[in-house]
């Protein structure tokens, strides 16, 4: 794979994870540049692809949590990644359960919602996800487990 | 809500995950790939050739089998 192949693989991919952390368009923006600065300013090797993805990842949590750290007061953040999301073209029905969810998973405590916005919505397996922070596997599990069975109370 | 309703929520909330402005993705690939253009120039490294397509290498055998 060459360079610009996978700038085009990861995008996605690190501006996803970006955003989960950060919450702000902008700033998931900075996280996504800093990343592929750092992963081209040396000529890097992997054995494998599922080795680059699993830096790539950890890099883009490594720089998000810096930006959280050095975040500004006036910045705005979004409740949720779907805050500026246009959810028009959702049949009405379908809507209804897709903003209850959405509702419900900013009450769950950041424990479980880590680690479900990861599987679900950022599409990261289990090993990728305990790789990323830094948990075993069967932990990583049972919070899945947990959380889903959290959120399904709060939609009681 | 049950499993299956669960399941088709979150599945429609990863269908509306926010994705890489086009513009921010382009003008990375861009940059990349003439960082590494410039990185091979001066390293002496050669463009790679593009591979060959599957379908061109059968063509080449059929095309070979006829002649015979």
């Amino acid at each position: 794979m060459n360079d610009e192949m996978i700038v085009r693989e990861y995008s996605d991919m690190i501006y996803g994870v970006a955003m989960r952390y950060v919450r702000n368009r902008n700033e998931a923006e900075e996280v996504y540049s800093d990343v592929f600065y750092r992963y081209f300013r040396r000529v890097r090797t992997f054995q494998c692809e599922e080795h680059r993805k699993a830096w790539l990842l950890r890099v883009t949590i490594n720089c998000s949590k810096d930006y959280l750290m050095k975040r500004q007061y006036n910045v705005s953040i979004d409740d949720d990644m779907f805050e500026t999301v246009d959810f028009s073209d959702v049949p009405h029905k379908a809507l209804e359960d897709i903003l209850d969810v959405r509702a419900a998973l900013k009450k769950l405590s950041d424990e479980y919602r880590e680690v479900i916005e990861l599987y679900y919505f950022n599409d990261l397996k289990v090993s990728e996800i305990a790789q990323m922070l830094q948990r075993k596997e069967s932990t990583v599990k049972v919070q899945l487990m947990r959380g889903r069975e959290k959120l399904k109370e709060l939609l009681l | 809500m049950d499993d299956p309703r669960l399941d088709a929520a979150l599945s429609g909330l990863s269908n509306h995950m926010p994705r890489a402005p086009a513009e921010l993705v382009n003008d990375m690939a861009k940059t990349v790939g003439v960082v590494e253009t410039e990185r091979n120039r001066r390293l002496g490294v050669q463009p790679q050739a593009a591979p060959e397509r599957t379908q061109d290498v059968i063509q080449k055998k059929q095309v070979k089998g006829l002649g015979k």
